[in-house]
């Protein structure tokens, strides 16, 4: 699903020049779960970025299904994005102002779905998460786990392909850790979603089938 | 992104900065209504004078006498070619009340056929009739504003200089500053010839052009007559101005112009605060909500659909204001105003004009919240 060959990233910081990735290249097979582990500044979220569409790399060949996403244009990246890719972050990326239900509705918006089905399958996925009873509730009304768990079903709501989840246990205490967790085993069991979480926590990449460690934006060795 | 959808979420942004988002509203609420009812306060009036011009029936001819050695009698020989022909003496002159309120007015010595060329409406009493001009009668007819000044009504009197006047009626002439009308025939009583103004003014409802041209014919052919070869041309030339009303209209149309000119101005400093709130505004939204627009782009938006969100936003304020100043106006109009809706809507269209100037104030910061990267922004959110 995932082919990414040499792929590198340079960041210009005025001057000078910050190389990100160097020469990165994996694979990620339909269905898999895996782990990208790494010290800060190791190019992890770069990583997840370019696999999200959200970079374009410097060099190197990026397919996704099999198309090379390095000639899309901006708004067939969104499109990509939109239908494709479930991102997950550590600091969940709820929008303030809108309910739990309406957070999970925004992808829908973009893909054009009207009100009514977009409540439908909004509330569908909360209930997947186990946040029905929270659906009218505004982020801050939320502890950290719900709002996370808010964040996976919106992930969820376009049925993607792929979930990207950067430290999605970061700023969790260890119980909501775990429940948020066992949503995207469960999701990656069940659903047969694919799911790359870069994570610090062993524990946690304990759950991927693969685990890729980076170091100084290289692919160190592959585990499992 | 549908049409409802980017309503929905501009509302819901616009909401969450109530307090500046009303401010903004607001100036644009007092600007568009002060500019509209200024608009619609000139037009009424501009469109009341010219309908009132066209119920005369026809057109009004005015002949200035400036020869000093021609008097209105010299001139009464045009009644009997043209039926409405109004003779007039004008002055600026105190008056006083017997309470010793004293104002200063516009006195006019005329006759009776006054009143049908200058459509005077009669609110109290009566106008000046020819047996008051027969008998030089010390008679007047005040407008509203000078009874109401010298808290005069019919039958009191007032005075002018040494000679006292009763009052035989009281005209409506909403608008108009102090006005005072006398027999012609005592005006020679009460005034000294040469603070005189003359005119007499003909409705007629042939061709003005024509009719203004046999005047300056029958004028030139009588004065020359009267005065000799050595005045021809001299005295006609000098001794008359002969204009038609179209003037009037014209001098309406100017001020129109001329109030334009100054609703222009208001446009301007309007365009200049609105316009700068809404750019200040969304350019507060778009910085506050910078991560927000990283996740938005992130699950799918694209760089077209942010940039019509935040411009819709300053788009919806502007049509808000619009809108409000639209309801307030039409309530004024529909109370106090007359309620001439169309001309209202005319002018209120104009102003929204101006409203489409402020909401595209919105294009600078929308363009910048478009160009915003997607991973940078949720990276240093």
């Amino acid at each position: 699903m995932i082919e990414m060959t040499n792929i590198s990233k340079v960041y210009q910081m005025g001057e000078k020049k910050v190389e990100a990735l160097r020469e990165v290249s994996m694979k990620i097979e339909p269905g898999e779960f895996i782990a990208i582990m790494g010290p800060s500044g190791s190019g992890k979220s770069t990583l997840l970025a370019i696999m999200g569409c959200l970079e374009i790399p410097t060099s190197g060949r990026y397919l996704f299904d099999k198309k090379d996403v390095s000639n899309l244009t901006d708004d067939e990246l969104s499109l990509l994005r939109n239908e494709k890719i479930g991102f997950v972050f550590q600091a969940f990326h709820l929008l303030p102002r809108f309910s739990a239900l309406e957070n999970v509705e925004l992808p829908l918006i973009y893909k054009k779905v009207a009100k009514d089905e977009r409540e439908e399958r909004a509330i569908a996925c909360l209930k997947q998460v186990g946040l029905e009873h929270r659906i009218k509730h505004a982020p801050t009304q939320l502890s950290g786990g719900e709002q996370q768990r808010v964040a996976i079903a919106r992930a969820l709501v376009n049925s993607p392909r792929i979930i990207l989840a950067d430290e999605p246990t970061g700023n969790l205490d260890s119980t909501s850790a775990q429940e948020v967790m066992d949503i995207l085993s469960l999701l990656n069991q069940d659903k047969k979603i694919t799911i790359a979480v870069v994570t610090h926590n062993p524990l946690i990449a304990e759950r991927a089938k693969k685990v890729y460690h980076l170091k100084d934006g290289q692919l160190v060795n592959e585990a499992k | 992104m549908r049409l409802s959808d980017y309503l929905y979420l501009a509302k819901k942004d616009l909401t969450n900065y109530r307090l500046r988002s009303s401010l903004i509203i607001l100036c644009i609420c007092v600007g568009i209504l002060s500019s509209t009812l200024n608009l619609y306060h000139t037009s009424k009036r501009a469109e009341e004078l010219i309908s009132s011009l066209e119920n005369l029936g026809g057109q009004m001819i005015s002949i200035w006498v400036q020869d000093k050695e021609i008097q209105l009698e010299d001139l009464f020989f045009l009644s009997s070619y043209f039926p409405y022909t109004s003779y007039e003496v004008s002055y600026w002159q105190d008056i006083r009340s017997f309470r010793k309120t004293k104002i200063s007015v516009s006195i006019i010595a005329t006759v009776p056929e006054y009143q049908q060329v200058h459509s005077v409406k009669i609110k109290e009493g009566r106008f000046i009739s020819s047996g008051d001009i027969n008998h030089r009668r010390k008679v007047c007819v005040v407008n509203t504003s000078v009874a109401s000044i010298l808290k005069i009504g019919v039958g009191k009197k007032i005075r002018i200089g040494e000679d006292e006047l009763r009052v035989i009626g009281l005209s409506k002439e909403e608008g108009m500053s102090g006005r005072v009308i006398i027999p012609l025939s005592i005006s020679n009583e009460i005034f000294e010839s040469d603070s005189r103004n003359l005119e007499v003014v003909i409705l007629t409802s042939g061709n003005p052009k024509a009719v203004k041209k046999e005047i300056e014919r029958m004028l030139k052919k009588r004065f020359s007559d009267k005065k000799g070869k050595t005045r021809q041309g001299f005295l006609f030339e000098r001794g008359f101005i002969v204009s038609i009303a179209e003037g009037l209209l014209e001098t309406i149309k100017n001020q129109r112009l001329t109030n334009r000119m100054i609703v222009l101005g208001i446009w301007v400093v309007t365009l200049i605060l609105a316009g700068g709130g809404i750019i200040n505004l969304i350019m507060l939204s778009v910085r506050q909500r910078y991560k927000e627009i990283g996740v938005m782009r992130a699950y799918g938006a694209k760089k077209e659909e942010i940039f019509h969100l935040f411009l819709l936003e300053g788009i919806l304020l502007s049509v808000y204001g619009l809108l409000l100043a639209g309801a307030i106006g039409a309530s004024y109009v529909c109370l106090f105003g007359g309620c001439k809706f169309l001309i209202f809507l005319r002018e209120l269209l104009w102003s929204s004009i101006v409203c489409i100037g402020i909401g595209i104030c919105g294009y600078f910061p929308a363009r910048l919240a478009a160009g915003i990267s997607p991973s940078e922004a949720i990276r240093n959110a």
